[in-house]
């Protein structure tokens, strides 16, 4: 565990690095069953003066989302970051933290607080998985609970105040990811890429992330009771739609910290969205990641719960979105 | 109740009609330990010919099959059949149903034999609500048990599987696709105008529940005098219609035609209400080829998604198939 206190901020790139594209990436769900409403807030913080910040929401199942490009300072700073609609503030680093939305379709002013432990990706089993792509100068994830009024502007409950009170989840990168240019042309395909659920159960959390591909990067941690404590390994099966590119249901393998194996499998799916995950240009998609959001039951105890289950799919499609 | 075991066979069009007339007949695959699922369709027309599909899903790979042949014997059969490809037996009236495929990617022989009695739809009641969308001869439904060997002829996991879960079936004798389609069709403005029809088996230890309905509040029945809400409650005490449904929720992919969940409310018999959800996805498949006299104009995109079910007031699960449609078909042309 070697996250500080100073990580929950944004970050300089390394010196032979920092000609090139940088980013801190912040990651953080919304999973509201009961008031049903589900969401990632997304921002990339980066080194070229400015950032985007996205708010991709599901509503009464209908998608709303909002995206914005916004100037930055070029340096590092600690916020709070702002485009003057969407708000990432560190309340209390590792512990705390707050995102405040005014826009024209919805808004809301929410506090998620640690329901455990930050998890150092780096104290994964095999080390961070994720600096087998490009370069990372770290990566932590915390299971929250999240809490906060969420107006509701537009639509047949336009003018309703639902409180959000649900398990939650963030992450936090700082690397060189969509730094390097993609290839010149690629054909329509759709290959399995990543999985990475964010597990959220009354007494634990639990969060993986590996590749289809054998022998390919594992990482990954639970939280519970003892803390927060590196996975041994995982697997996933998944089954998609006839696009093969939306998931209709996965199925995940996990060895957990003492040797026990336990399986995973969605149940219900309430919603899903994609990142907006850009480099310097915005009309070239670089990842089709897909955020499902599932009911979730562990098969040996019957155990109950819900979460995140990322996923992403190879290549992006359409690649240029203009 | 008037269905007559007479009624398991072919129906002639009523006297004076030469337009389009068909039986059909749908029995679902839902087996979870098989990891196959699926409709299995006879579409047996008036018009010389008759449609034969399995639209089924195999270890989560879309697998249909169909084939198009003469068939000029309306009325009783002893093997309806495409020449051998596809066959159906009814071995015992309203009580034992036998189905196989022989084809190169998989073989089947499977007999269904009934959980409960058949309901007719005529008794639901408002009476039978097929009749707002067009003209119904009949229509009749049975929650089944499904038994028998299934072949796997390619694919990762080749080999004989035994199939042994709850199913369903219906058998309509209609008009359905005989007047025409618009020159253009419309195009809904909204996501909500979209949503046509749901039909969802729900199988349980202790019950079958079946309702049909319009998910859309902006639906206009064909025939607005007739009702468009109908349905049945099968259990220890037989086949009994429900009082009410509706569709709560229907949530869909980004395609705007995948399901990928939904909730409803059942009105029971007693006048109970209880609320169901669905569960895991096991697949996504079709009702068979929904066609009129055009093989190359789909007319219905008539969706089977496989779930599990889950009783919201008491906690009971089970599994079956949630039918839906999205209007209008697209693609609209399919050659």
């Amino acid at each position: 565990m070697v996250v500080k206190a100073e990580d929950e901020y944004r970050h300089e790139a390394p010196e032979d690095l920092s000609a090139g594209f940088w980013g801190d990436t912040l990651w953080v769900s919304v999973v509201d069953r009961e008031a049903n409403i589900f969401g990632i807030n997304h921002f990339t913080l980066t080194n070229k003066g400015w950032g985007r910040f996205e708010a991709l929401y599901v509503i009464d199942g209908v998608q709303q989302q909002y995206g914005n490009k916004y100037p930055l300072t070029k340096e590092a700073d600690q916020g709070p970051w702002s485009d003057g609609l969407l708000t990432y503030e560190v309340v209390k680093p590792l512990e705390e933290i707050r995102i405040t939305f005014d826009g024209p379709r919805f808004g809301f002013d929410l506090s998620f607080k640690g329901r455990f432990p930050v998890f150092d990706y780096e104290d994964s089993v095999n080390g961070n998985p994720l600096s087998h792509g490009h370069y990372y100068g770290g990566h932590f994830e915390q299971g929250l609970h999240c809490t906060g009024p969420f107006e509701i502007r537009g639509g047949p409950c336009k003018g309703e105040t639902r409180q959000l009170d649900s398990w939650s989840h963030r992450d936090h990168s700082w690397s060189t990811r969509f730094a390097d240019e993609p290839p010149w042309d690629y054909s329509q395909q759709n290959i399995a890429n990543h999985y990475w659920p964010s597990i959220q159960l009354v007494d634990k959390h639990i969060n993986v992330f590996g590749v289809h591909q054998p022998d390919g990067p594992f990482g990954g941690f639970v939280s519970d009771a003892n803390g927060s404590r590196a996975m041994l390994s995982a697997s996933c099966e998944v089954l998609k739609s006839d696009n093969q590119r939306d998931a209709a249901a996965f199925r995940y393998t996990l060895e957990m910290p003492d040797g026990e194996t336990l399986h995973v499998r969605t149940g219900r799916k309430y919603g899903q969205v994609k990142l907006w995950d850009r480099g310097e240009n915005d009309l070239e998609n670089r990842l089709d990641c897909y955020e499902p959001f599932f009911d979730f039951e562990v098969e040996e105890t019957g155990e109950r719960g819900y979460g995140v289950c990322e996923y992403s799919v190879h290549p992006p499609w359409p690649r240029w979105l203009v | 109740m008037t269905i007559v075991d007479d009624d398991e066979y072919l129906h002639p069009a009523p006297d004076g009609s030469d337009g389009l007339w068909s039986d059909n007949l749908w029995f679902s695959f839902c087996d979870r330990e098989a990891d196959i699922f699926g409709i299995n369709h006879f579409h047996v027309t008036n018009k010389g010919y008759a449609r034969f599909s399995t639209c089924l899903v195999i270890d989560g790979i879309p697998m249909p099959w169909a084939n198009k042949v003469p068939w000029d014997d309306i009325g009783k059969f002893d093997v309806l059949t495409d020449g051998g490809s596809m066959t159906y037996q009814v071995i015992k009236p309203q009580e034992e149903l036998r189905i196989t495929a022989d084809n190169e990617k998989y073989g089947f022989d499977v007999t269904f034999r009934a959980r409960f009695p058949v309901f007719d739809y005529n008794d639901c009641l408002g009476g039978n609500p097929l009749k707002s969308a067009g003209e119904y001869g009949g229509h009749y439904e049975q929650g089944l048990q499904c038994n028998g060997d299934f072949e796997v002829r390619g694919g990762p996991r080749a080999g004989l599987r035994k199939v042994d879960c709850y199913s369903h079936r219906d058998h309509s004798w209609t008009d359905r696709f005989r007047s025409g389609s618009p020159w253009e069709p419309n195009k809904p403005a909204t996501r909500e105008q979209s949503l046509g029809h749901y039909w969802p088996s729900i199988q349980t230890d202790s019950m079958h529940l079946n309702a049909f309905g319009y998910m859309s509040p902006s639906f206009q029945a064909v025939n607005p005098e007739r009702s468009s809400i109908g349905g049945f409650l099968s259990d220890k005490n037989g086949s009994r219609p429900i009082q009410g449904a509706q569709c709560l929720d229907c949530r869909l992919e980004d395609d705007g035609r995948s399901a990928m969940s939904f909730r409803y409310q059942f009105t029971l018999p007693d006048g109970e209400v209880i609320h169901v959800k669905t569960g895991r996805k096991y697949a996504q498949s079709v009702n068979g080829l929904m066609r009129g006299e055009n093989d190359a104009e789909c007319l219905l995109d008539c969706y089977e998604g496989f779930f599990d079910f889950e009783v919201e007031e008491t906690g009971e699960r089970g599994y079956g198939c949630a039918e839906y449609s999205i209007n209008p078909p697209y693609p609209r042309w399919r050659y």
